[in-house]
């Protein structure tokens, strides 16, 4: 049997007495804190899946609490400006309904007159509403406003911009010639002194197509695209027509195909063949011919060689330069043909696919892009190693230096007409990026707002001779922001679905007008060091969206702004600004027509010769002043079926927001569930069963007691008591 | 036979227990003296007298042979080596207990998952208004919470170590002083015993003093007989006793060796403090080395803290030498964020030291990582160490501090990498093309921005992240003083309006989208951490707690073989006592029998 002294009883008993009050102090602590553990290493899995589940619930609560009724206040701001702006609407909608159809009395435009200039004011302050000073509809860039509001600012705003349009934005404006004006005292004295023999002429309304910017008094204006057929006859030396080409352009590339309509010049991929710069030496201009073959471009030269590339029917390569033709046949399809240089090496060779198209690709298949300049030209594969040099080899690649079309002269000596000996120089290929280019092929005109005034009054004396002469022009009024079409412009470009885009400078603004990023693709200039360029369009065309998202749940983003692009057509405002002009040209109208008749009554103007001229001024005012009632009564009831679109717009934006809002409300109600669930969750995992604890807390005390207890009978007595 | 003999016989009885009573107060006298063992008189009888009569021998009594002590050496040794264990882990878990607290993350102490998680909502808020100065103002104000995070802990890491530095100081401090103590024990015990009888309490003391020994490091004792070397089989009563510390001879009879701290003049960590003491022999300075395997107690517990890194030292094969360039190959480390070799420091070739004061890394033609170290020292006989090892530090299996501050620096680096590669795509309110938000504060107070640093080829004094650490990640100051200075546009995003998010959004992924850190997300950092370090510190508990455990019961019953106890003692004093009136009994008995035979026999 172990010999146990007291010593071993007294540390044992010490030891479960310390191992009871660890137990003890364990509960106790849990007791207090409420927490299973006082620290990790209590119980690593609960005390790191603790850890995920806060980090968790601290996601759902910056949803819940933050982002989700951010988002929602954010909204409410855009819907209550959106419900204004549609009241607004409305407004003008019964204004323009009003305007189409009662005989107005002067009070009535005056009236009309106040209110439009109101809700045109007050729309685009509306579209200036924010959001603890971020503007709601202005998509990022949140810290500028829809409009200019402040007149400074404003007026030193430079901005270049760029504004497409499609035939459907032609349209039939009225302009009137020779207006009627309240003659001065002198010129009824120089009619009546027979120092002016004519009485003035009466107005006349002229019908012009035109196409209105979104702004007007711009500074300079081209036109940047088009996509029209444009009749560019090009005659040769020898008085050939060379026929149609049809252009289509963009910034910076032009895209040719055929001029006939029909097939277009397509690399082997069926890309449509576009070229930039392809530089021969000297200048260029280009057209294609009626198409015989499958694929056919021709150039030009400066002195009107022409350079043909086409593979016709049979798989024949024809390149003909100055009427010289250089024929490679090409082998029938599905082959591939080597062309040799002098020595013998191929240069390249040209693969006839069973379709019919081609490739010409260097001797290791790879594809060929070569520089021409006037005097040879090289043969570079895409790594731009030289292939062979080879004066008079022409090659045309597409615009990112993948395709080609390629002829190779090597070899060959042609002569042109002239006898000369035609080594390289052969052309020039300049694309006509530059709008002078195309405003020369459309022949535009610019005009002032006096030379068009000069327009209109030859217009009233010889209207079909001057609708003849320009019935293919373009005329830009800077002034008012239109663009004129002639009469077969505007036919063809409809009949066409044509579309173009407008490239203009505009310097100042008026306060209230909106800011040209919030619609176009535009340049501000303001600070000429620091231009900023805003991007709204992508390459095709395609309206790009500044969507503000805000992460409302753990997988869903909510796009919570609404931009003005989709609530108003830039046509509103100068939609109700036209709206004000026509009342104020009829109520201008009237009183000329008043203050006239005044004259006439007054006795200053007794004189026989002077009421003549008076009369005769009354009549031209008098018809005036009908054409300006006529001209608001239609333009009101042109702009019924305007506002009503624009009422629909407006009504689809709430719409839209609304749904959002819907969805917004939804996934409150989720996060609201989940921040429950995961309290909950993260309660179990962290917080102690309270009735176990104290169920466990009570027996640990009872044994602490009981080990007490013990320890004092231990050490109470000893046989040494006895004795 | 005389007459008298038999008061004789009764007075060494008298005598004896007097003796044995003595012995029992002694050790009811020394009950709670800590390392006292129950001594016990032996007794013998003794020699009996040939009496030359019918009967034979006459017995002669009792005779006091010795006062010896009741002591197992096995128990002992036993003890020591559960000691040794016991102390070892308390240690460690007293330590990692701290690291822990460091680490602490709950509803009490705001720690890196909720400053991360608090930080990532504010960045959520910016990505919702990203212009607003006041909402980036507070998430500058969150990051620069999470760099206080990271600077903080370093900085107690740093402290700790620092700490565990000076109780290694101490402790060796305390080995020399008991190596000392025990020798001179041992040559007073020797003169002691060398005279036939036994220096009990001595012993005892010496005992104590090799216990406490025990828990600072692995004690092997033993003792043997010195023998007279003339005559073999005759002893001399004197002993010698030996100690070994960790296999390491200490104490050699009345001669001891002594240990030195010499502190390092470079550092093996790159977030090490300065001053760390290695341990060396002071006569032959080798390497003491706590860390080995066989060694125990608190010595090796601190150590481990303190240099612990996982075993994850650089190191490599030198492939060549080209003047005091040494190019090694097969690093075990090729990440730039997990480096841990401090800029400059001692690199071990072979089996030599050499002091490096840079390095440089880069990828060879196939593409497999080299480094370049650049010696500083005479590099004599540098040239004929290719093909051997190149190390700095040493593989220590533990997950010490070290191990905790690699992991912050790797964490640091590749969150602020991936962070500031994001916002130096973007351009800050200004329109300004936007710098490192995550900077490194250098020594002397500067920026670093890692701006130069090549693709390609990394240079340890590079403005690189190998600079950022946990101690001096900061947000840029230009960031710090003017909130409009971050970034959340790209350029051309930035012209199209101020609120486009498309960064913040990058930015958020970093939260736990991307994979930065130990093949997980950022947010997963304190996760894996906090398992390294619970896990630790649960073994350290659960280890200190069984070899407690143990070491009690050992202590136990050491204490069955050599405690006082009372009942025992008072029951010897019983009988010692009866046996001594017994005694004086006999000798009353006797004088009555002496009065009749003198006095009334005959008369």
């Amino acid at each position: 049997m172990m010999r146990i002294t007291n010593g071993m009883m007294m540390n044992n008993t010490k030891t479960n007495i310390n191992g009871n009050k660890v137990s003890v102090d364990r509960l106790n602590t849990q007791m207090s804190t409420q927490k299973k553990l006082t620290k990790p290493s209590d119980n690593a899995l609960i005390a790191i899946r603790s850890l995920r589940l806060n980090a968790t619930l601290s996601a759902i609560n910056q949803y819940y609490e933050n982002n989700i009724p951010d988002a929602q206040s954010w909204m409410e701001v855009t819907e209550t400006a959106l419900t204004n702006m549609k009241d607004i609407v409305t407004g003008a909608y019964r204004l323009s309904v009003n305007g189409a159809t009662d005989t107005l009395t002067e009070d009535d435009r005056n009236t009309i007159l106040t209110q439009l200039k109101s809700l045109s004011s007050q729309l685009y302050a509306e579209a200036d509403s924010d959001y603890a000073g971020r503007t709601v509809f202005s998509g990022y860039k949140t810290n500028e406003t829809v409009t200019f509001n402040k007149a400074l600012e404003a007026s030193d705003a430079k901005y270049s911009i760029e504004e497409k349009h499609t035939y459907e934005q032609i349209e039939e404006a009225k302009y009137y010639a020779d207006k009627a004006e309240v003659p001065t005292a002198a010129e009824v004295d120089s009619y009546a002194s027979g120092g002016v023999t004519d009485t003035p002429d009466s107005p006349e309304e002229i019908s012009l197509y035109r196409v209105r910017l979104a702004y007007d008094s711009q500074d300079t204006i081209n036109l940047v695209e088009y996509n029209f057929p444009v009749e560019t006859t090009s005659t040769r030396d020898d008085g050939t027509v060379t026929g149609n080409l049809s252009v289509s352009t963009k910034m910076s590339t032009v895209e040719v195909d055929d001029g006939a309509g029909g097939t277009k010049m397509e690399d082997v991929n069926e890309q449509t063949l576009t070229w930039r710069s392809i530089n021969l030496g000297t200048a260029f201009t280009y057209y294609s011919t009626e198409m015989g073959g499958l694929d056919h471009v021709e150039l030009q030269d400066d002195r009107d060689y022409k350079l043909s590339f086409s593979l016709d029917a049979s798989g024949k390569l024809n390149v003909e330069y100055d009427s010289v033709v250089l024929t490679k046949t090409v082998k029938n399809n599905g082959t591939t043909q080597s062309y040799a240089n002098a020595d013998g090496e191929e240069v390249f060779r040209v693969i006839t696919n069973t379709d019919g198209s081609y490739a010409i690709r260097d001797s290791s298949n790879n594809r060929i892009t070569v520089n021409g300049n006037s005097n040879s030209s090289v043969i570079t594969d895409v790594q731009g190693n030289s292939l062979a040099s080879a004066a008079n080899s022409v090659v045309i690649s597409n615009y990112d230096g993948k395709q080609l079309v390629e002829a190779n002269f090597a070899g060959t000596t042609t002569t042109s007409t002239s006898g000369a000996v035609v080594n390289g120089s052969l052309a020039t290929i300049i694309t006509s990026d530059k709008a002078a280019d195309i405003e020369n092929k459309l022949s535009v005109e610019t005009m002032t707002a006096a030379a068009f005034e000069k327009y209109l009054s030859d217009c009233a004396d010889d209207p079909d001779g001057m609708e003849d002469a320009y019935k293919d022009k373009m005329i830009y009024l800077a002034d008012s922001g239109e663009v004129i079409l002639g009469t077969n412009l505007a036919q063809n470009m409809t009949s066409e679905r044509a579309g173009f885009a407008f490239d203009y400078d505009k310097n100042g603004f008026r306060s209230g007008e909106v800011r040209p990023e919030m619609y176009y693709n535009c340049v501000n200039k303001t600070d000429p060091a620091n231009p900023i360029v805003y991007t709204n369009f992508d390459e095709d065309d395609g309206w790009i969206y500044q969507n503000i998202d805000y992460q409302v749940s753990a997988n869903q983003t909510l796009n919570v702004n609404t931009q003005i692009r989709n609530v108003i057509n830039s046509d509103c405002y100068r939609d109700m600004e036209e709206m004000t002009m026509a009342v104020q040209n009829a109520i201008d109208a009237h009183s000329s027509v008043a203050e006239i008749n005044k004259m006439l009554a007054s006795s200053a103007y007794d004189d026989p010769k002077m009421q003549e001229y008076l009369k005769a001024c009354l009549n031209n005012a008098q018809k005036q002043a009908a054409y300006a009632d006529d001209y608001m009564q239609k333009k009101f009831s042109s702009q019924i079926s305007r506002f009503e679109k624009y009422l629909s717009d407006i009504n689809l934006a709430i719409t839209d927001s609304g749904s959002r809002g819907e969805r917004l409300n939804l996934t409150k109600n989720r996060m609201a569930n989940q921040q429950t669930t995961f309290t909950e969750l993260q309660s179990s995992n962290d917080d102690a069963e309270m009735s176990d604890i104290t169920i466990d807390y009570t027996s640990a005390y009872t044994a602490y007691q009981a080990s007490l207890q013990a320890a004092g009978k231990i050490s109470d007595m000893s046989l040494l008591d006895y004795i | 036979m005389s007459t008298f003999f038999g008061l004789s016989i009764a007075e060494s009885g008298l005598r004896v227990y007097h003796a044995a009573a003595n012995t029992t107060a002694n050790n009811i006298s020394n009950v709670n003296t800590k390392g006292y063992s129950k001594q016990v008189l032996n007794t013998s009888s003794s020699a009996a007298i040939r009496s030359y009569t019918s009967w034979g021998t006459i017995s002669t009594g009792v005779t006091a042979d010795s006062v010896t002590q009741l002591r197992s050496q096995f128990y002992d040794n036993k003890y020591r080596a559960y000691t040794g264990y016991q102390s070892e882990f308390e240690t460690k878990n007293e330590y990692m207990l701290q690291i822990e607290n460091y680490f602490r993350d709950d509803s009490t102490v705001r720690g890196f998952g909720s400053i991360y998680d608090t930080m990532f909502s504010s960045l959520d808020s910016l990505s919702t208004s990203p212009a607003d100065t006041t909402v980036r103002n507070q998430f500058i104000s969150d990051a620069q919470n999470f760099c206080s995070f990271f600077n903080t802990v370093a900085s107690s890491l740093e402290s700790l170590q620092q700490d565990v530095n000076e109780q290694i100081n101490s402790t060796v401090s305390q080995v020399n002083s008991i190596a000392q103590k025990i020798s001179i024990l041992n040559s007073q015990i020797n003169s002691v015993e060398i005279s036939g009888s036994y220096a009990n309490e001595l012993r005892d003391e010496r005992a104590l003093l090799v216990d406490e020994l025990s828990k600072y490091v692995a004690t092997e004792t033993k003792e043997t007989e010195v023998v007279n070397s003339n005559y073999p089989d005759m002893y001399t009563g004197a002993t010698n006793f030996e100690i070994k510390i960790n296999g390491q001879l200490l104490v050699d009879g009345d001669r001891f060796r002594q240990l030195n701290c010499v502190a390092r003049d470079y550092r093996v960590n790159q977030s090490d403090t300065r001053g760390l003491y290695d341990v060396y022999w002071a006569d032959n300075g080798e390497n003491f080395n706590p860390t080995s395997l066989s060694n125990s107690g608190n010595l090796k517990a601190l150590f481990e803290l303190r240099d612990g890194n996982n075993e994850e030292a650089f190191s490599g094969t030198v492939k060549s030498i080209s003047g005091t360039a040494v190019t090694v190959v097969k690093p075990t480390l090729t990440d730039e964020n997990s480096m841990t070799m401090p800029q400059n420091g001692t690199i071990s070739i072979g089996s030599k030291n050499y002091s490096y004061s840079g390095f440089d890394m880069y990828n060879d033609l196939e593409g497999n990582a080299q480094y370049v170290f650049y010696i500083d020292s005479d590099p004599n006989g540098l040239s004929s160490t290719a093909g051997k090892t190149a190390a700095l530090g040493s593989d220590i299996d533990y997950k010490g501090i070290p191990y905790y501050q690699a992991q912050m620096n790797e964490f640091v680096r590749a969150f602020a990498k991936s962070f500031n590669e994001i916002e130096q795509e973007g351009v800050d309110l200004y329109g300004n093309p936007m710098g490192a938000f995550f900077v490194a504060e250098s020594v002397t107070g500067s920026e670093i921005d890692f701006y130069d640093e090549p693709a390609t080829y990394f240079e340890s004094s590079g403005s690189n992240y190998y600079q950022l650490t946990a101690g001096n990640i900061r947000i840029a100051k230009a960031s710090r003083d003017d909130p409009s200075v971050f970034s959340t546009a790209m350029l051309e995003k930035y012209q199209n309006g101020i609120d486009d998010e498309e960064m913040t959004n990058r930015l958020l992924t970093l939260q736990k989208d991307t994979v930065m850190y130990r093949g997980s997300s950022g947010q997963q950092f304190l996760q894996y951490i906090m398992s390294d370090v619970t896990i630790d510190t649960e073994e350290s508990q659960l280890l200190s707690n069984n070899y407690y455990t143990i070491a009690n019961t050992v202590a136990n019953q050491r204490t069955s073989v050599s405690g006082v106890d009372e009942d025992e003692e008072a029951l010897d004093l019983l009988k010692f006592q009866n046996a001594y009136s017994l005694c004086s009994k006999v000798i009353s008995v006797m004088t009555e029998m002496y009065d009749k035979l003198i006095n009334q026999t005959g008369v």
